[in-house]
């Protein structure tokens, strides 16, 4: 059954045309995973990430310089394509300059009905950034409110604020099945599920998300070899999770927005809903713009999942002309390399040059096969 | 084919360029001299120069002017940026960081070694600002402070209070951080008189581009990207301010006397996004053809105050904002400062971070400054600047303005097509309808 996840991320519009004609309720696309979700579920309506199609297209090009990353490329040329004629508005979180891009250059030219764009804090350790993000967040609220013509209630939030909490703790359940040697869920098979979870209702997705629980830990391993990690940017593509795994590697841990860093933490209650779901977002695994301050806490945290998925080395992959995470990571294979952990750094584009990625971890798994010996 | 070149209009050489000229060298003379002279110095983005400006005795070590400033020195540019990639770092990063960096891994600048601040402050106006000088204070292994500004969309909305209040409080906490690291008392007065000084320099740089509306042009856009530097960096002083004021009246009166700044000016374009430091001489070749550049949102907003409107057509339009203190009153104390400096930032961030802020300007800046065409680069060295460029090509070219848009980096020398670019401005120019007027 563990299918049904790639299946859905494929025919995610599928999905989402039939849960409105289903539920009879609206659809929002979202680009980035700072966008608090919450908010938009408790106004009843379903959050799905839009996502690129990693097709070569030639319609963006008009409106975004060529040298922003493929992600936001690829995401409004979809957008302008039709793609997601369904959907009913757009929001977002604020997260980095060229997704901002993105959804100006969608709300221009593209019809969007509801349009929100939120700033998340970049400074998420500053004192006062909750207190800030709360505001902001009562402010989506209103917005919300007043757009849909619909009051969200404290039992609205509560209710979502459990639908995305189980979701994320099924997750980190499944994720748990990886750090056995060898783990009993491929980092392929993770990485569809997370894909999923981002373009499905989260209630429906925890039911599935269950039944693959039943079935992962009454399986034998599906494979073993190197234990790696993947750390870096958007990377929706599971082809490219499967394209390491099929080179006697197993990927056991990531650092990845389509990963662990979507559903790491969960939101703990307050009676203030809203403080709740800020504190959330200001303090799960940072992407790098979230990690500005003198201390990098990126750092630690990959570094303890390294330890804690007993990785034996780690994949450093980005978007081209990524910024963000052309920042980060040098730093993080320097920091990597002080506690001897290998690491790799590969560049990804909208369409994934498969064979030549193939290779070159290949190279790497010997690498680190020489090293073991 | 060529024309003989028929001068339209007088011209003359600006009484007060020696003036822009020495202003900048006093301060890289100071900031390489600071120990010895007793100064404080910090460093970090250009605008942030404001932000330590309540310490007796401060100066700031901007790091994109410094990026533009050694993107003209080709052997030790080429140095730095491949010092940078060196270390890992990928070559389409911002182009003014690369350089920065590659200055402080080699120790080297144009004028001696690398000047060492004893802290870094910042503040996020681009994504690489958020990261740049995070990166830079390891680097040089002194403390660094760091302070962001709320993006919203669309971008000319004001601010809610709670947003200015959020910045506000950062600054606040951002002196007690000061104070405690670097050992010394803020002066609240001194900080008021810098940051009121600051928005008149703007105030005063705005009136100055404003009068490049007049035909003839008074200034072309090559000799503004020196007249502009004291209004983006280098001290904020007295001496600052009464340069501005002199070359305000200057200006005032080149427009009165038709006093051009090319002088068989046929046609007028706007250049968006920064220039090729390098190659500056490439406004030089549309004079040729009797095409003014008149400057350009990058030139406008950086260093000038503006207010940005809709007009009874509907039509973006942009005028010189009202100096701070006329809007808010003194400052009387740290909070007010601090408020004061919060809204000036709101102001000035959006034209960098914001793409529909930008497209908007641009529309103004054409239709006000009544431009034959408008000239954008897309600048491999900065994505900030980047942003949005694609969408303010589209909105010209919808209210009826031809463009020419190239590629190039503003500090990178290495990504300069010369050959190309040319070609392009010569076909640009052909097809506004102009020949060249001399060899």
């Amino acid at each position: 059954m563990l299918e049904q996840f790639r299946e859905i991320s494929q025919n995610r519009h599928e999905y989402a045309l039939d849960w409105k004609k289903r539920t009879g309720r609206k659809v929002f696309g979202y680009m980035c995973t700072y966008l608090p979700e919450e908010l938009v579920y408790a106004a009843g309506v379903l959050p799905v990430r839009v996502l690129g199609s990693h097709e070569p297209q030639d319609v963006s090009e008009r409106h975004i310089y060529a040298m922003f990353c493929p992600f936001c490329r690829d995401v409004l040329a979809q957008g302008l394509k039709g793609k997601y004629n369904y959907i009913d508005g757009l929001v977002m979180g604020h997260a980095c300059m060229h997704i901002k891009q993105a959804y100006d250059s969608w709300v221009t030219h593209i019809p969007t009905g509801y349009q929100y764009y939120m700033f998340m804090p970049q400074i998420v350790t500053h004192p006062k950034a909750k207190a800030y993000l709360t505001e902001e967040l009562k402010k989506f609220k209103a917005d919300l409110e007043k757009g849909l013509g619909k009051t969200i209630t404290d039992k609205d939030l509560d209710q979502s604020i459990e639908v995305f909490n189980t979701n994320r703790r099924l997750l980190r359940q499944i994720y748990d099945l990886r750090k056995q040697d060898p783990p009993l869920v491929t980092g392929t098979e993770c990485m569809d599920m997370v894909v999923s979870s981002q373009v499905m209702d989260k209630a429906e997705h925890n039911k599935l998300l269950e039944q693959a629980l039943v079935e992962l830990k009454n399986r034998k391993p599906p494979k073993s070899g190197k234990r790696l990690m993947i750390v870096g940017g958007e990377c929706d593509d599971s082809g490219v999770a499967a394209m390491v795994e099929s080179v006697n590697a197993v990927v056991v841990a990531d650092d990845l927005c389509v990963g662990s860093r979507y559903f790491w933490n969960e939101v703990i209650p307050e009676k203030d809903r809203l403080a709740a779901i800020a504190a959330r977002y200001l303090d799960r695994p940072p992407c790098p713009l979230k990690d500005v301050t003198a201390h990098r806490y990126r750092l630690d945290h990959i570094l303890n999942m390294v330890k804690e998925f007993k990785a034996e080395g780690v994949l450093l992959i980005m978007q081209k002309f990524c910024d963000p995470h052309e920042f980060d990571i040098p730093v993080i294979a320097s920091f990597l390399k002080e506690h001897g952990i290998p690491s790799y750094f590969m560049e990804l584009d909208i369409t994934i040059p498969e064979g030549p990625l193939r290779t070159r971890t290949e190279a790497f798994v010997e690498m680190l096969e020489l090293e073991t010996v | 084919m060529v024309q003989e070149a028929k001068k339209l209009y007088k011209t003359k050489p600006l009484e007060n360029w020696g003036w822009a000229k020495e202003l900048r060298k006093k301060y890289y003379e100071r900031v390489m001299k600071a120990k010895e002279l007793g100064l404080v110095l910090s460093s970090g983005s250009a605008h942030s120069r404001i932000l330590g400006a309540g310490l007796e005795n401060h100066i700031h070590f901007g790091g994109e002017p410094y990026g533009a400033s050694l993107a003209q020195f080709p052997e030790l540019a080429t140095e730095c940026v491949e010092a940078t990639e060196t270390l890992g770092f990928a070559r389409d990063m911002c182009a003014y960081m690369r350089l920065y960096w590659g200055s402080v891994a080699l120790n080297k600048s144009p004028w001696g070694e690398f000047p060492k601040p004893e802290f870094v402050i910042q503040s996020q106006i681009c994504d690489s600002h958020s990261k740049w000088h995070q990166h830079s204070s390891e680097m040089l292994g002194v403390p660094f402070y760091t302070t962001e500004v709320p993006q919203f969309y669309p971008a000319m909305r004001p601010p809610d209070k709670y947003q200015v209040d959020y910045v506000a409080a950062q600054f606040s906490d951002m002196v007690e951080w000061i104070e405690k690291t670097t050992g010394r008392k803020w002066n609240d007065q001194l900080f008021a008189d810098a940051l009121l000084r600051l928005n008149r320099l703007h105030v005063l740089w705005a009136k100055i581009c404003e009068l490049n509306q007049a035909i003839p042009a008074p200034l072309d856009i090559k000799s503004m990207f020196a007249l502009y530097w004291p209004s983006t960096s280098g001290e904020i002083n007295e001496e600052t301010e009464n340069f501005y004021k002199a070359l305000l009246e200057e200006v005032q009166d080149r427009v009165k006397n038709q006093i051009a700044a090319v002088a068989n000016e046929r046609a007028r374009v706007l250049h968006e996004n920064q220039p090729p430091w390098y190659a500056l001489w490439f406004f030089r070749e549309m004079e040729k053809y009797g095409c003014v550049c008149i400057g350009g949102g990058y030139l406008f907003f950086l260093g000038g105050s503006w207010e940005l409107y809709t007009d009874e057509k509907g039509k973006p339009s942009m005028r010189v904002e009202k100096p701070i203190e006329e809007r808010l009153g003194r400052p009387k104390n740290r909070e007010d400062c601090m408020h004061m400096l919060s809204v000036l930032h709101f102001g000035r961030y959006r034209m960098i971070t914001s793409s529909d802020a930008k497209r908007a300007a641009a529309v103004a800046i054409a239709r006000g400054w009544k431009v034959d065409g408008a000239i954008l680069m897309q600048n491999r060295g900065c994505e900030g600047l980047s942003l949005g460029i694609s969408e303010t090509r589209v909105a010209l070219i919808n209210e009826g303005f031809p463009t020419m848009a190239y590629e190039a980096n503003m500090a990178d020398r290495r990504e300069w097509d010369e050959a190309q670019v040319r070609d392009r401005l010569e076909a640009f120019m052909e097809s506004l309808g102009l020949k060249r007027l001399e060899p």
